[in-house]
């Protein structure tokens, strides 16, 4: 069992290693396009390591919610499916806008609903879900962690107020390795 | 190493402060040692600790690919100084992130290794997986120098002030205990020294303790008790053996009297040629045996320290001339020549002059025996500064020169095969040896070897300044007298007998009487001038008899015969009322002499 984690995470951290992200030419750009859903949807489950939801939650299968990218649910599904027996059980969910939002850890709202992104987050108010984005500004719509490419690497910042107002706790660690750490409330 | 230490004591501080030293250094090397490995394990295992947290703080950077906060988290480890370098893995073993105390400390291994530390002399090399609930995210590596100098460094001075510490307790114990096991040998050695000093053999060690010491001390004063039983018993043997030797010098010499008497009354008598022939052979042969006993009580008075020198003082020519007529009948009888000569001059001696006489002519004696018939024998005189030298060669048979000292022993001579033909005790020069020692002086013999002759070296500290005070009383000549009537008294039959005899040769009157109360009785019977009374006689002996004479009120003339010549018995014999005293044998001048001052009375009260 621990010599498939370990795999697993060696899987994992090659995909980050395996940046930078930026384009040389027309295969790269395509074959640098995929490492990022990849790294996103790496990300995405990594996160969930350094937030603590409130007592009761816990024991429930860690349910991610994912909209407008389904790159990135695709990828996410194949990831938690090579785990091991052990770990903790995973659910991904693909969800459409004005879908009514089913319970949930991690909501990823993609580029493609970046416009909706406001609406979007302000269903998840009152309730203990981590809000990740991947447009820029997010932090301001309510957004936790927003996705971000600095220097040809991926990085993201992390809104703490609003993680704050959900009952949810940010590990520190989590917020060393941020670009940017927001304590405002939007 | 200790044998050049002459002190019991020294030693035994030595020894502790040897073994303590080597207990205290190997206790702390192996402290040291100790100490040295456990604390660079308790080392490692904190830089383990440091590179888990480390690691803990690097995993989000690694998990999110972000090597500046990783970068920033090693650079943390600056603050151990001992961290030269360190580094983050990936979990795919490629380096993710580094730090170097220095650039030539930018060393980081190839390949990653599972957690553990290893030692590589002082140098440590740790690796330390980060693993998250997913597994292992990276591992951190550190390398470090472990400072053993500095470590020792605080040790030391630590360990030295523990050792200089107990080395003073120890050596202030041991001064107190080994006290109770050094001091027994100290006071034996104490009174080894002082018996050898003083020969106390009386002296005894105290026994302190019943260990080893306190049997040494016990066979020490064993030995001590035993030595001196043994030196009691030597010396009880020793006195036992001149008192025989005395007892049978004089016994020797008791029937020598009355022979010589015979002899001598015979002589005046009978005056054949050829018994006068016989007659002188006998006193001759008489006189030696008498000089020879006369040694033989001589060495026994000198062992028992009972020997006294008659000082006097007369010229050397005297004493040349008088070795001359001891042993000129010796010397002639050898077919030998005697050379004299005095070098010394006019000087005046003040010794014992008739042992002066013996010893010279002791040494004649013995050279004429060791001298071939046709030989010669040199006797010098000589002076220098206040020592008389005399010296005594001969043309004899020599002496080898191991035996030279050995020849002064009593009872010594140099071939026993000789003893016959030569003659003699073997005492004549153990007894001029002493002799010359009482008068002061040494004797030494020499020889150039075996067939080439000897010589005798005499030097004696008696040249005296004075002038030789003239002969108070000229000697009488030796006559027939008138005749007094005489009492002889003696309980040997023979010996009153000769005298008696003697004394009727010369002119007397004599009675004998055998004991001390028929002497009294014809005393009180008769009227005597003089009376001989020998000392040595039952119940009454001499000295009462003459004590009861003039208790009677007799004032004759009374003369003791005795064996005995010492001082001692001269005084006693004084003390009794003797007026004088002659040695057993006695000679006839001798006797006429005591006997003249009767005339001298007679011609008083006539």
């Amino acid at each position: 069992m621990r010599g498939r984690t370990a795999r697993w995470g060696t899987g994992l951290a090659l995909l980050c290693l395996t940046l930078p992200l930026a384009p040389r030419d027309a295969v790269a750009q395509e074959s640098a396009s995929v490492l990022e859903v990849r790294l996103k949807a790496a990300f995405l489950y990594k996160f969930a390591g350094y937030v603590e939801w409130p007592v009761g939650t816990a024991q429930e299968p860690l349910r991610f919610g994912i909209i407008g990218d389904d790159e990135v649910a695709r990828v996410l599904s194949h990831l938690v499916r090579d785990r091991g027996a052990g770990a903790r059980p995973v659910e991904v969910v693909r969800m459409r806008a004005f879908e009514p939002l089913p319970p949930l850890h991690v909501l990823f709202i993609g580029r493609s609903e970046s416009d909706r992104l406001p609406s979007l987050i302000r269903t998840t108010r009152g309730q203990p879900v981590l809000v990740v984005t991947d447009t820029e500004g997010a932090l301001a719509s309510g957004s936790m962690i927003n996705f971000k490419v600095v220097g040809g690497h991926m990085r993201f910042d992390v809104g703490l107020g609003s993680a704050k107002r959900s009952g949810l706790t940010l590990s520190s660690r989590l917020l060393s390795v941020a670009q940017v750490v927001s304590t405002r409330t939007p | 190493m200790f044998r050049n230490i002459p002190s019991i004591r020294l030693k035994m501080m030595l020894i502790v402060l040897i073994t303590s030293l080597s207990a205290l250094l190997i206790a702390s090397i192996v402290l040291a040692v100790y100490d040295v490995r456990f604390h660079r394990i308790s080392w490692a295992g904190d830089l383990m600790t440091q590179a888990e947290m480390v690691g803990r703080a690097s995993a989000p950077a690694i998990v999110f690919g972000d090597s500046l906060t990783a970068h920033q988290s090693l650079a943390l480890l600056a603050v151990r100084p001992e961290i030269s370098a360190a580094a983050v893995y990936t979990p795919d073993g490629r380096p993710f992130a580094t730090f170097a105390r220095r650039p030539e400390d930018a060393v980081f291994p190839v390949t990653v290794t599972p957690s553990g530390f290893r030692f590589d002399h002082n140098r440590l090399q740790l690796f330390r997986a980060i693993e998250d609930p997913d597994g292992i995210v990276g591992t951190v590596y550190l390398s470090a120098r472990y400072d053993l100098a500095g470590r020792l460094g605080r040790y030391l001075p630590v360990l030295t002030a523990i050792m200089l510490g107990s080395l003073a307790i120890v050596l202030a114990m041991s001064q107190s205990l080994q006290a109770s096991v050094i001091r027994p040998v100290l006071s034996i050695a104490r009174a080894a020294d002082q018996v050898r000093q003083e020969r106390n053999f009386a002296l005894r060690v105290e026994k302190e303790t019943n260990d080893e010491t306190g049997k040494l001390v016990d066979a020490f004063n064993a030995m001590l008790a035993e030595v001196a039983e043994a030196e009691r018993s030597l010396l009880e043997s020793n006195r036992r053996k001149d008192d025989f030797l005395a007892t049978l010098a004089h016994e020797l010499r008791n029937p020598l009297g009355p022979i010589r008497n015979a002899t001598q009354y015979l002589r005046y008598k009978d005056t054949h040629p050829e018994s006068r022939q016989s007659l002188e052979l006998i006193d001759r042969q008489v006189q030696h045996m008498v000089r020879l006993i006369e040694d033989l009580l001589d060495i026994s008075r000198i062992t028992r320290d009972a020997l006294e020198l008659r000082l006097s003082s007369f010229s050397a020519a005297d004493l040349l001339r008088d070795v001359v007529e001891a042993t000129q009948y010796v010397v002639e009888e050898s077919e030998l020549t005697l050379r004299t000569r005095n070098d010394a001059g006019p000087v005046t001696l003040y010794a014992d002059r008739a042992r002066l006489v013996q010893v010279a002519s002791n040494i004649v004696n013995n050279a004429v025996k060791f001298t071939p018939a046709g030989g010669a024998i040199d006797l010098v005189l000589a002076r220098q500064r206040r020592n008389l030298i005399v010296t005594v060669t001969d043309t004899g048979i020599g002496i080898p020169p191991e035996r030279l000292k050995e020849i002064f022993e009593p009872f010594s001579q140099l071939d026993r095969s000789l003893e016959k033909t030569r003659g003699g005790l073997g005492i004549g020069l153990a007894l001029s040896q002493r002799l010359i020692a009482l008068h002061g002086g040494t004797i030494e013999a020499r020889s150039e070897g075996p067939g080439r002759g000897s010589a005798f070296h005499i030097e004696l500290p008696i040249v005296s300044d004075e002038p030789i005070p003239a002969p108070a009383v000229a000697p009488l000549p030796i006559t027939v007298t008138d005749g007094h009537r005489i009492l002889v008294a003696d309980d040997n039959v023979d010996g009153a007998a000769s005298l008696g005899l003697l004394l009727k040769a010369m002119g007397h009157q004599v009675t004998v009487a055998h004991n001390g109360a028929e002497a009294l009785e014809k005393l009180d019977v008769n009227g005597f001038e003089a009376a001989i009374l020998d000392i040595g006689m039952p119940r009454i002996n001499g000295y009462d008899l003459a004590r009861m004479i003039r208790a009677r009120g007799h004032k004759i003339l009374l003369v003791a015969l005795t064996g005995w010549g010492q001082a001692e018995d001269k005084r006693r014999a004084f003390d009794a009322g003797f007026d004088t005293h002659l040695t057993k044998p006695v000679q006839t001048d001798q006797l006429a002499h005591a006997l003249s001052v009767l005339k001298e009375r007679k011609l008083r009260e006539g």
